[in-house]
C-alpha cells in the first residue's frame, strides 16, 4: 500500500465524516421542524378551540331567554386580570347563570417539563369545573370604563367594566430543545349587546 | 460498488426526506385550514351580525316593516332575515348570516320603548351640571351633552345625543350601566291614543259648556282604592266633591283632563296615568302636586306593590308652595313635555327637606328643586328639596295605562349563536 492509497482512504474517511455529520444534523434538523409543526397544529388547533368556547361565551354576557327575567344587575361579577366571572343564561331556561373563568397556578402541571403551562377552567354556577385547555401560559383580562379608561384589577366593583380585552397563549408543555412553540389569541374587545343595554 | 452504495444511499436519503417533508407541508395545510375555518365562523357570525342590525335600521326607519331579506348577497355570504311579531307589538329578529358553507344565526328581541323606561329623560340639559353627591337610578337619557361635575354616579345606561362634558380633568362620573352617543329620542308622543283610550273606557274632564275655557280637576287618590274628585270650570267655583272606585272612574285608568289642568295628591291603590292636556292654551296642560302622592304599598320595600302612577303634562308638573309640608314623597313616572318638575318657590322654604321621588322624571329640562349654601366646604342645599331619586324597576317591564311611547323599538336581548 503506497503513501498515495493511505492518503485516500484518510481523505474519504474525513469527507465521509462530514458528510455523515452533516446527514446527522440534518436528520436532527428535519425531526426538530417536524417535531414544532405537529406541535403547532395541535397548539393552533387548541387555540381555535379554546377562541370558540370564549367567543361563544362572552357574546352572551347579559342574555336571558326569558326577558322578564332580564334585570339591569351588575353582569360582570368579578373581574381580574386572570379570572372573571359572568352572568348569562346559559343553557337558555330563562335563568341567569354564572360563568367562572380561571386559571389553575403552575403547580397544577408540574409534571411536564414547560415550566409555565397552566389549566384553565370554565365553571357554571357551582357544577364541577370543566378544563378548557391544560396548555395555557397566559390568560389576561383588561377592563375598560363606559369613557374606554382602563380600570385597575381587581375591579372594586365589576359593573364598572363596559369593555373587556381578552388575550390567552398556549404553549407545548413539551418541546425539543426546550424550544415550546406557541400560540396567541386575543380579541380586543367584547362589548356584547347585553353588557350594558342602552 | 462504491457507486450503488452511493445512489442507495442517495435514494434513500431522499425518501426519507420526502416522508418527513409531506408531513411538515400536511401539518402547514392543517393550521391554514384550521385558521380558514376559524375564519369562516367569524365572517359568517359578523354577516349574521350585519343582517341584525340593517334589520333594526328598517325597523327604526319604519315600525311596521316586517319584510325580512331573502339571500342577500353581502360581503361574499349571504343574509336572511326573519322578522316576527312576538305578543302584542314587540318584533323578533332572527338573523342568519352564511359564508363558506358556515351558517351562524343573531336573534334579537325588540320591544317598543316607552318613556316609563327612563329613570331620567331630558331633552336640554343647559348649564345645569350633574355633580357630585347626585345618584341618578334607572335608564339616563339627555338630548344633548350630559354635563359631569366632579363624581356623579349613573346607576343604570346612559345615552346621550352628543356625548358626556366634564368640567375638568377632576371630574370622574361613574357609569355602572356604561354610556353610548345614540340618536336623540324625541320628547313628543301622539297624545291621541290616549284620548282616544280616555274616551273609550277611561274618564274625560272638560268644558262641558263648549266655552273654551279650562277644566281644572281635584283630584285625591285614597289607599282604599277610591277616589275624590271635584271640578271647575274656568274661574267658576267647584263641583260637589264626589267619592268613587278608581275602576269605577276610570277602568282602564286613564284620566284625562283636556285643555285644563290637575290638582293631585293622596295615595293610590290601582293603576292610573293622569293626563293634563293644553289644546292650545299656555295656561293649561299642567299638573299640580298638592302633597305627598303615593302607592298603597311601597315597590322599594314590597315586591307585592300592584299600584303604579303616570302623570302626563302636555305643559308642565309642578310641586306647589307649602313651607309647612316638609319632606314629599311622589310615586310615579312623571313625563312634563314643554317642561320638567318644577318646584314652585324653592327658594321661598324656610329650610330645606327631601322630595323621595320612586320613579322617573321625563322633561324638557332639567330644573332647579334647592338654593343651596357653601358650608364646610361644601354646597349642601338650606331651602326647598333635595331630589332623593330611586328608579321604580317595575317601569322597565310595565309601563303605567297607555304612558307615552317614544317612536322606536328597543333591543330587548341579543343573542349570538
Amino acid at each position: 500500500m503506497g503513501y498515495t492509497t493511505i492518503l485516500d482512504i484518510v481523505g474519504a474517511t474525513i469527507i465521509g465524516g462530514i458528510l455523515l455529520l452533516n446527514l446527522l444534523k440534518l436528520n436532527e434538523n428535519v425531526y426538530a421542524v417536524d417535531n414544532a409543526t405537529g406541535h403547532d397544529v395541535n397548539l393552533q388547533v387548541e387555540v381555535v378551540n379554546v377562541a370558540n368556547i370564549v367567543d361563544g361565551d362572552f357574546n352572551k354576557i347579559g342574555y336571558c331567554s326569558d326577558p322578564m327575567n332580564m334585570n339591569d344587575d351588575p353582569k360582570v361579577t368579578l373581574a381580574d386580570t386572570s379570572s372573571i366571572k359572568i352572568v348569562f343564561d346559559v343553557d337558555k331556561n330563562g335563568v341567569y347563570d354564572t360563568v367562572y373563568y380561571y386559571v389553575s397556578d403552575l403547580n397544577a402541571l408540574s409534571g411536564t417539563p414547560n415550566p409555565r403551562d397552566r389549566i384553565l377552567y370554565r365553571q357554571v354556577n357551582s357544577d364541577f369545573p370543566f378544563i378548557v385547555s391544560n396548555n395555557i401560559t397566559e390568560f389576561k383580562f383588561q377592563y375598560l370604563g363606559a369613557l374606554y379608561d382602563t380600570l385597575s384589577t381587581p375591579l372594586a366593583s365589576p359593573g364598572l367594566a363596559t369593555y373587556i380585552k381578552i388575550s390567552f397563549r398556549v404553549e407545548d408543555p413539551f418541546a425539543f430543545d426546550e424550544k415550546y412553540t406557541e400560540a396567541f389569541w386575543r380579541r380586543l374587545t367584547v362589548t356584547s349587546k347585553n353588557l350594558k343595554r342602552n | 460498488m462504491g457507486g450503488k452504495v452511493s445512489i442507495i444511499l442517495v435514494m434513500s436519503f431522499s425518501l426519507l426526506f420526502a416522508l418527513f417533508g409531506r408531513n411538515i407541508l400536511n401539518s402547514s395545510v392543517t393550521i391554514t385550514e384550521n385558521f380558514s375555518d376559524y375564519y369562516s365562523i367569524t365572517r359568517a357570525q359578523s354577516i349574521a351580525i350585519s343582517g341584525a342590525n340593517m334589520a333594526i335600521n328598517k325597523l327604526y326607519l319604519n315600525k311596521s316593516w316586517t319584510t325580512g331579506f331573502s339571500n342577500l348577497a353581502f360581503a361574499d355570504g349571504e343574509i336572511n332575515v326573519d322578522v316576527d311579531t312576538v305578543g302584542w307589538d314587540s318584533r323578533r329578529i332572527t338573523s342568519f348570516g352564511e359564508y363558506n358553507g358556515v351558517t351562524k344565526k343573531v336573534e334579537i328581541l325588540l320591544e317598543p320603548e316607552n318613556f316609563a323606561m327612563f329613570g331620567n329623560f331630558y331633552n336640554v340639559f343647559g348649564s345645569v351640571w350633574a355633580a357630585t353627591g347626585d345618584t341618578f337610578q334607572g335608564r339616563f337619557h339627555a338630548n344633548d351633552w350630559i354635563n359631569c361635575y366632579g363624581d356623579p354616579v349613573f346607576m343604570g345606561p346612559a345615552t346621550t345625543s352628543k356625548g358626556v362634558k366634564l368640567y375638568d380633568k377632576y371630574s370622574h362620573p361613574e357609569f355602572f350601566g356604561g354610556t353610548k352617543v345614540t340618536d336623540p329620542i324625541p320628547l313628543e308622543f301622539d297624545t291621541s291614543v290616549i284620548r282616544i283610550a280616555a274616551y273609550q273606557n277611561g274618564k274625560i274632564f272638560r268644558d262641558t259648556t263648549n266655552s273654551g275655557k279650562v277644566t281644572t280637576v281635584n283630584l285625591t287618590f285614597l289607599a282604599d282604592g277610591n277616589v275624590k274628585y271635584k271640578l271647575k270650570i274656568g274661574a267658576g267655583s267647584y263641583t260637589t266633591e264626589e267619592t268613587v272606585p278608581l275602576n269605577t272612574l276610570a277602568p282602564n285608568g286613564v284620566i284625562y283632563v283636556e285643555k285644563g289642568n290637575l290638582r293631585v295628591e293622596g295615595t293610590l291603590n290601582g293603576r292610573a296615568t293622569i293626563v293634563a292636556s293644553q289644546k292650545g292654551d299656555a295656561t293649561a296642560g299642567q299638573v299640580f302636586i298638592t302633597n305627598s302622592l303615593q302607592y298603597e304599598k311601597n315597590p322599594l320595600t314590597n315586591p307585592a306593590c300592584d299600584d303604579m302612577l303616570g302623570m302626563v303634562a302636555e305643559n308642565k308638573v309642578t310641586v306647589t308652595y307649602d313651607n309647612t309640608r316638609g319632606d314629599i314623597n311622589i310615586h310615579g313616572s312623571i313625563f312634563s313635555q314643554k317642561d320638567g318638575l318644577v318646584i314652585e318657590k324653592y327658594a321661598d322654604y324656610t329650610t330645606a327637606h327631601n322630595m323621595n321621588l320612586v320613579g322617573g322624571v321625563i322633561g324638557q329640562k332639567v330644573q332647579p328643586t334647592a338654593k343651596y349654601a357653601l358650608i364646610g366646604g361644601k354646597y349642601v342645599p338650606i331651602k326647598g328639596y333635595s331630589y332623593v331619586h330611586k328608579y321604580d324597576t317595575r317601569f322597565l317591564k310595565v309601563r303605567p295605562p297607555f304612558f307615552p311611547s317614544t317612536k322606536f323599538y328597543r333591543v330587548v336581548s341579543w343573542y349570538e349563536e
